[in-house]
């Protein structure tokens, strides 16, 4: 994300080298905690992990899950978000004890030693780089615990935004420090991230799905996003197409996961990225509450609401919200919607990075680019991404156990550390951010414009095409899908 | 002390008072504290982002599982898969 202001987008002539350049690298470090997350698991698996798959009980956990942890939620007492004491909750099942640190030590340590490395081979300096991550990791994990406050958990205002607050206080205040700049790198953490959340974007999963589900995601969530994209920059004229690309893809993919994945794969400037994540968090926290509230006074059919819910809120832990105010069915249906949009992210991060390198940025004289030179500028870490989903998929429904072994090893592992790495990006661009470069964004009130017509269009359009799939084509004697 | 630092100690000095006072008194509130309570019984954490965050999933991914390796749902919810017409 460069940090340039001028709307015009730069024609990127570059040819990565792959000893030094950032997109390597990136796929490099994802693709070493990858290899190590799997190998974790899969050497500590038993022995008769046929047999017990399928019985009562059993589950497969990863035997470095304790060494990766995020802090946890607090309501009054933030020394909770690391220490908690076993307990029961109201219907008087047990809720396990918590002790996030040596969680925290190990993201802290594995993070650390990793990029450090990265960077002394890159020629950046690993000594520079380690003085000053340590504290950025602080700022990360107080990111952490604003964020995990419970009410301000349950409102949907996740750690991006404190994480943002933290950076842009420091940096708008007292400044930040030239020696803490080593360790902001912005683009390396968050393309890192992506390429531990390809191994999550498991395509097997749709084999498993219904036509419904993915007619519902895969035709409405396009058409959305193209025609939200062709509408800011013909009718709005938006003069940023980055800025009109992100806001449309974190309003009708998935939020956040996508508006990160979108910017990276159409070099979005950090602030138009910041932008596009508090909008959508805004909308979210709105939707959350009054999708739920007009589907029961109109009496909608739970697998309709469902569907509508599932495709239109952006933020996934938003939908499982809604869905569970409209009923159980509704809560499976809405997330199983948003789990197809969530894997819907490879794609389009793909097809974005290539619709970027082909035709926005192309020649200033107008010749078309030849395959070769579209390879030469496409982001290589966006490769790494996808080639992470496409080993994961194929693991998960060719190994014997796949499905088990990989969840494991992505609950225990790539969630918490993709987690910290998201966390430290959204930090740094605080600390590389003045408000005064964020208010041109706003002139004119066109990303809201933007985003509340598309919106609009996905919120009918999904109506329509739940209502079409599930009365229309596939139409069910009751209310189970 | 500069102006800058000032700003920082008064924000700082605002987000202690906003975290440790506020919010926990507004959590306490009962309509609140219920909708909180709901949250951790349904295993549904609001700010996850993506389908792998959300325990709630959980039994709908154990059967999904189930019918993509031909097993049988061991999961409390077993049945068709959502969306399958």
């Amino acid at each position: 994300m460069p940090d340039s202001s001028s709307p015009e987008v730069a024609v990127i002539p570059s040819n990565p080298s792959m000893r030094t350049s950032e997109d390597w690298w990136a796929i490099y470090c994802g693709a070493f905690f990858l290899v190590v997350a799997f190998l974790a698991v899969w050497f500590t698996k038993p022995s008769d992990l046929a047999e017990k798959l399928g019985t009562k009980g059993f589950k497969l956990t990863s035997p470095i899950a304790k060494f990766l942890a995020v802090p946890g939620d607090w309501t009054s007492d933030p020394a909770e978000a690391f220490v908690k004491p076993a307990g029961v909750d109201k219907k008087g099942k047990p809720v396990p004890a918590r002790n996030a640190f040596p969680g925290m030590l190990g993201a802290f340590l594995s993070i650390g030693a990793v990029f450090a490395f990265a960077t002394q081979i890159r020629g950046v300096g690993a000594a520079a780089f380690l003085k000053a991550y340590p504290i950025l990791f602080l700022l990360a994990v107080l990111s952490f615990i604003l964020a995990g406050q419970s009410l301000i958990k349950a409102y949907n205002l996740e750690y991006a935004l404190w994480a943002l607050f933290v950076g842009l206080l420091i940096c708008n205040t007292v400044g930040t420090p030239a020696w803490l700049k080593p360790a902001v790198a912005t683009e390396f953490y968050i393309k890192t991230g992506l390429v531990l959340l390809g191994a999550e974007v498991l395509m097997s999963r749709l084999i498993a799905l219904g036509a419904p589900g993915v007619f519902i995601s895969w035709v409405c969530t396009p058409i959305t996003l193209v025609a939200t994209y062709i509408f800011g920059q013909r009718i709005l004229k938006m003069e940023s197409r980055s800025l009109n690309l992100v806001i449309s893809a974190d309003m009708s993919v998935c939020g956040v996961s996508a508006a990160i994945a979108t910017a990276a794969a159409c070099k979005a400037k950090k602030e138009e990225l910041s932008l596009a994540i508090g909008l959508s968090l805004a909308f979210t926290v709105g939707m959350m509450v009054v999708m739920p509230g007009f589907i029961k006074a109109v009496k909608m059919d739970e697998t309709i609401a469902g569907a509508w819910i599932g495709g239109t809120i952006d933020s996934t832990g938003a939908v499982a919200v809604a869905g569970e105010l409209v009923g159980n069915q509704a809560l499976e249906v809405a997330t199983t919607v948003k789990m197809i949009q969530n894997i819907l992210i490879g794609v389009i991060a793909f097809a974005v990075s290539f619709y970027w390198v082909t035709f926005v940025e192309r020649d200033p004289h107008g010749r078309r680019l030849g395959i070769g030179e579209i390879w030469r500028r496409f982001p290589r870490f966006i490769i790494g991404f996808f080639l992470a989903s496409v080993i994961f998929s194929i693991l998960f429904s060719t190994l014997t156990g796949g499905p088990e072994l990989i969840d494991a090893m992505t609950k225990g592992t790539t969630v918490p550390l993709r987690s910290w790495l998201f966390c430290l990006a959204f930090v740094s661009i605080g600390l590389e951010t003045n408000f005064r470069e964020l208010a041109p964004y706003f002139k004119g009130g066109k990303p809201l414009t933007l985003y509340v017509v598309g919106q609009t269009l996905n919120l009918c359009l999904t109506l329509a095409m739940a209502w079409l799939m599930f009365r229309v084509v596939f139409p069910q004697g009751d209310a189970t899908p | 002390m500069n102006r800058g630092r000032i700003a920082l100690a008064a924000w700082s000095a605002a987000v202690a008072v906003g975290w440790l006072v506020i919010l926990p008194w507004l959590s306490s509130l009962p309509g609140q504290k219920a909708y909180i309570d709901w949250l951790r019984e349904s295993r549904i954490d609001p700010s996850a982002r993506y389908y792998t965050e959300v325990e709630a999933m959980e039994p709908i991914l154990e059967r999904l599982n189930a019918e993509l390796t031909g097993r049988t749902a061991t999961a409390a919810s077993s049945g068709r898969t959502p969306l399958q017409p």
